[in-house]
């Protein structure tokens, strides 16, 4: 996915949008200050600050540059665009739905997108 | 459990050992080791079941594996740490469905005698295909959980040899829907299985536990509610999986300690410390053994362990994996983001917090990518 921002990120926004856990409390291993990694429990998020916390590990775990936002606590665009648990949606230059992939895991197709994006955007 | 990350799963970054609950690695726990029982099904032919202890002994910490042929496989006792997904895995490279031997739970009336119980303990044991009988209470009537392949006919049948009915009693968390209407169509589509008796069910946030009395196998249950909607994972005792608080381990050693001692325990199982805002926490699956016995195990060594809520064995899917199901209107709400249909608007805050961006300010400028995901 970074690699589909960086070649396209000159003509189309990338926005990461991160919602509300999908398996939450689950033990996953999470980058310490020192460089190693140590197992961590990652509860629900339901307030900016924690939901912060988790887009920034994710993030820098898995060596994500683009831009990002946190959904709402009330995760309103997550119900809006029915995203849970993920789901990559293209919004064309009108403002309509131009791409919507098959709600994930199983929908959540990174090589369709591409496959989009490069019959799409010259 | 098989590891996933819903945003890794399509990335071509990086391959990080990403897991969800059961702990595949587990640091400090590969000193001590136990004796746990599997059963496989696959060939019996010398030379693949060659194959299959070369794969176990090559997971990691396994240091013995003994291999036993019956019919349609294999029983095999893996010294080392039972970590049951990693065995599976490895067998299934190699041609074979492995699982730990089966634990079932039955009802026992007749007599509370503890001489007659003896009696009845003895018998099956030596019934064919059983490994360990344990005999305790429940609500105050006998319960025996009985290691082995035996199916519970022959064993019902033993147990009137020696003036005893039993009664099979098997225990399940369900995961999905909590609205009365889909529990009340999960208990009717249960109830339909062949040899379902009376089924028990508790609500709880996520799902359900089900106790089911009769002679039923997991796979047609999990079929069935599967098919209604839910996710059906069999548990080793009525309380599913442990979770426990702990005190009085803070250097390696203490874990290490901790860890013999629990590895020493009857009941087998996978032993996680795991590090949480709120403190050290054991976590126990798949262990035949009360909480008593375990906590007592733990005390004799100066450690503490006291009991916690288990919130999250409740939303458990078919495959193990843990998950909190939609919120209403989550799975509902397709409509408002249509094909060809304008973008339902936003504005969110950015990831440093700081400031915001809004859908609109795209419009017009740059077709917009929307990567849903979270961590987890």
């Amino acid at each position: 996915m970074e690699r589909l921002y960086q070649t396209y990120k000159d003509r189309v926004a990338f926005l990461l949008v991160y919602i509300r856990e999908a398996h939450p409390d689950s033990i996953l291993y999470v980058p310490t200050d020192n460089g190693g990694k140590e197992l961590q429990v990652i509860p629900q998020t339901s307030m900016a600050a924690e939901r912060l916390k988790n887009l920034h590990l994710c993030m820098s775990l898995l060596q994500m540059t683009m831009p990002a936002l946190i959904d709402s606590d009330d995760n309103v665009v997550n119900r809006a665009y029915a995203a849970w648990p993920d789901r990559l949606y293209v919004i064309g230059v009108d403002g309509n739905i131009a791409y919507k992939s098959a709600p994930g895991p199983f929908g959540f197709k990174t090589p369709e997108l591409a496959a989009w994006l490069r019959a799409n955007v010259k | 459990m098989k590891p996933t990350v819903h945003l890794i799963l399509s990335l071509a970054t990086l391959a990080l050992p990403m897991v969800t609950y059961a702990v595949q690695t587990p640091p400090a726990f590969s000193t001590a080791s136990s004796i746990g029982s599997y059963v496989a099904s696959g060939s019996t032919m010398a030379a693949d079941l060659a194959r299959l202890r070369a794969a176990l002994l090559k997971v990691t910490g396994v240091e013995q594996v003994d291999l036993l042929p019956r019919p349609g496989g294999v029983t095999l006792h893996i010294r080392g740490p039972q970590t049951g997904t990693l065995f599976a895995t490895a067998a299934r490279a190699v041609g074979y469905n492995l699982r730990t031997m089966s634990v079932r739970t039955y009802l026992a009336t007749g007599s509370s005698a503890d001489t007659d119980l003896t009696r009845l303990r003895e018998a099956l044991t030596k019934a064919s295909d059983v490994e360990l009988v344990e005999l305790g209470k429940s609500n105050g009537a006998p319960v025996l959980r009985i290691r082995g392949e035996a199916s519970a006919p022959a064993l019902i049948a033993v147990a009137r040899t020696v003036g005893f009915e039993m009664l099979p009693v098997s225990s399940y968390v369900a995961s999905g829907s909590t609205a009365d209407a889909d529990l009340i169509r999960l208990r009717k589509a249960l109830g339909s299985v062949a040899g379902v008796g009376k089924i028990e069910m508790r609500g709880l946030p996520g799902g359900a536990t089900v106790v089911i009395h009769g002679d039923v196998t997991d796979a047609a249950l999990a079929k069935t509610a599967k098919s209604v909607g839910f996710g059906l994972l069999p548990v080793s005792d009525a309380g599913g999986a442990k979770r426990f608080g702990v005190i009085g381990v803070v250097s390696a050693s203490d874990e290490e300690r901790l860890n013999k001692a629990l590895h020493e325990l009857v009941g087998g199982g996978e032993f996680h410390l795991i590090k949480t805002p709120t403190g050290m926490q054991l976590d126990v699956i798949g262990s035949a053994d009360s909480p008593d016995k375990i906590s007592a195990a733990a005390k004799a060594i100066g450690v503490d362990l006291h009991p916690l809520e288990m919130v999250t064995a409740l939303s458990v899917d078919a495959n193990g994996e843990r998950i909190t199901p939609p919120a209403p209107g989550e799975r509902t709400l397709e409509e408002l983001a249509k094909m060809g249909e304008p973008a339902p608007s936003f504005t969110l805050i950015t990831k440093d917090g700081k400031s915001t961006v809004s859908l609109s300010s795209y419009r017009g400028k740059r077709p917009v990518v929307l990567i849903f995901g979270s961590y987890t």
